[in-house]
């Protein structure tokens, strides 16, 4: 289980607090989405969970034993071939991948000999989940892990995120500031909103079309404001299918 | 065969454009003895070779060469690396580093030959001093540099720290390191020289000291030109092919 309680957490160049009064837990099994509009402290609160970030007050608790990380930049080395930059993560006490499996599984069969500089961001980003993925996680966190992928590319991937994650009953954080998206894959969404920031709902996504839930979000995602695409939350709430629906691609 | 590019081929006009005005000049020189013709001091260092005896005192040399420049860029480039991560260090080294790097060479060889004795660690003690202030400058920039996106990567995923020494760490301080290793060993070779100069019974700067007393230019230039001549081949067959390697995934950019 991941135990995260932040009372406060700032950056020493700015004495206002970012973070405020966020606390939850994640489970194994659970796909938790952490929702909140561009500069909201998405990215800061993943770095604390993951114990990059150790200047806040408040308390961290991981049992996972293994987890793995996407970022929002791939942040591949660039002097080792991909299968190399995949093989790197994993050590001899964890179970060895079939790296051309992963590769396989993120579309990139062809690539395990390409170097990073020779790959798309969009390639780079799908070699980073292979490697988050090689070392068996029982935690994955991503930041925005689909963002500049093309829509079919980067629902097939989320719904293979989603597929190995029931299979294995790995736990999975990932922050979005889609809505949309968020809603069609994970199983409890965290809103995040206000400044300085604070967990403003804890949300099970797991009835379809549940009319409570809609209006749940609706109220708590009020405070997001306009969202980055211009589309206000209303209006972003209304344009997306029903929770559960899938629509054909 | 392949053709010669000119640039090489410039090169090597200079070259021969060098040989041609010493040549000229030693015709010009009212006693040979001042300036020695090129084939004078080529037949030199061959009969010197034949003897036994440039072949010795390059081994010497070449032994404490090797010896002060690995001292000198490991040490170095701990203290760099070291200095570059943390501030609190660089503000302990710092000091140290700018006495270092403006202390003249000869005091810090004639303090250790005082302080150590005429033997050959105060040697290479004063060499390695004499040329790690300019290692740690070097490297302290590449620890600088370094992308702390992927050392937060390598902490995330806890790659145990060998593995992140060896491949997040060191290919980003490998062109730095390149960098203090060439300029290191022009540097090491000249200080060692003047080391064995002053206080060695063996190897070229020995050797040297007992043709100046003889007012024997030709063994003047024909030791200190063909050792010369060692180091750069060194550096064009070790190091740069080395420092090649070391960043050809560049190439892939």
């Amino acid at each position: 289980m991941l135990d995260v309680r932040i009372d406060r957490k700032e950056f020493a160049s700015d004495p206002e607090a970012v973070l405020r009064g966020i606390a939850f837990s994640v489970r194994r099994g659970e796909i938790v989405g952490l929702l909140g509009p561009s500069g909201a402290g998405k990215t800061t609160l993943l770095r604390i969970l993951l114990g990059l970030d150790v200047s806040f007050s408040g308390a961290v608790k991981c049992d996972f034993r293994r987890v793995g990380v996407v970022f929002q930049e791939p942040r591949l080395l660039p002097w080792l071939t991909v299968e190399d930059n995949i093989r790197l993560v994993v050590t001899s006490a964890m179970p060895q991948p079939d790296i051309g499996f992963l590769l396989e599984t993120v579309q990139l069969g062809h690539a395990g000999a390409l170097r990073p500089q020779q790959l798309s961001l969009g390639m780079a980003r799908r070699v980073a989940l292979a490697r988050a993925l090689a070392i068996s996680p029982d935690l994955l966190v991503m930041d925005e892990p689909f963002a500049s992928l093309d829509a079919r590319l980067g629902s097939a991937l989320a719904e293979g995120v989603v597929t190995w994650a029931r299979t294995t009953g790995a736990a999975v954080v990932l922050t979005t500031h889609d809505l949309s998206q968020a809603l069609e894959r994970v199983t409890r969404l965290l809103i995040l909103a206000g400044e300085p920031t604070t967990l403003c709902a804890d949300v099970p996504v797991a009835v379809s079309g549940d009319a409570a839930l809609y209006a749940k979000l609706l109220d708590n995602f009020t405070f997001l404001g306009a969202d980055s695409n211009g589309k206000s939350p209303e209006q972003e709430l209304l344009s997306m299918p029903p929770p559960g629906y899938h629509q054909d691609k | 065969m392949g053709r010669i590019d000119s640039a090489t081929r410039d090169r090597l006009l200079s070259l021969l454009g060098f040989v041609a005005i010493w040549w000229g000049g030693a015709r010009l020189t009212v006693s040979p003895a001042l300036l020695p013709g090129p084939q004078q001091v080529a037949l030199f260092a061959w009969r010197e070779c034949l003897n036994g005896a440039l072949p010795a005192a390059f081994a010497a040399t070449l032994a404490r060469v090797a010896i002060a420049f690995v001292l000198a860029m490991f040490g170095g480039g701990v203290v760099g690396y070291l200095a570059g991560r943390s501030r609190r260090v660089n503000a302990w080294v710092d000091p140290w580093v700018v006495i270092g790097l403006n202390l003249p060479v000869l005091v810090v060889i004639v303090l250790a030959y005082i302080w150590i004795g005429l033997n050959d660690a105060a040697a290479i003690l004063a060499v390695v001093l004499a040329k790690a202030p300019t290692v740690i400058v070097t490297v302290r920039e590449g620890a600088r540099a370094l992308d702390t996106s992927l050392a937060e990567m390598a902490q995330a995923f806890h790659l145990p720290m060998g593995r992140r020494l060896r491949f997040v760490v060191l290919p980003q301080l490998l062109p730095y390191l390149a960098a203090a290793g060439r300029s290191g060993l022009s540097i090491t070779w000249k200080i060692v020289l003047l080391v064995e100069l002053l206080g060695r019974p063996s190897g070229v700067g020995y050797a040297l000291n007992l043709f100046f007393q003889n007012f024997n230019v030709t063994g003047i230039l024909a030791y200190g030109l063909a050792f010369a001549s060692l180091m750069l081949l060194v550096e064009g067959a070790v190091l740069q092919p080395l420092e090649r390697r070391a960043t050809a995934w560049r190439s892939h950019a």
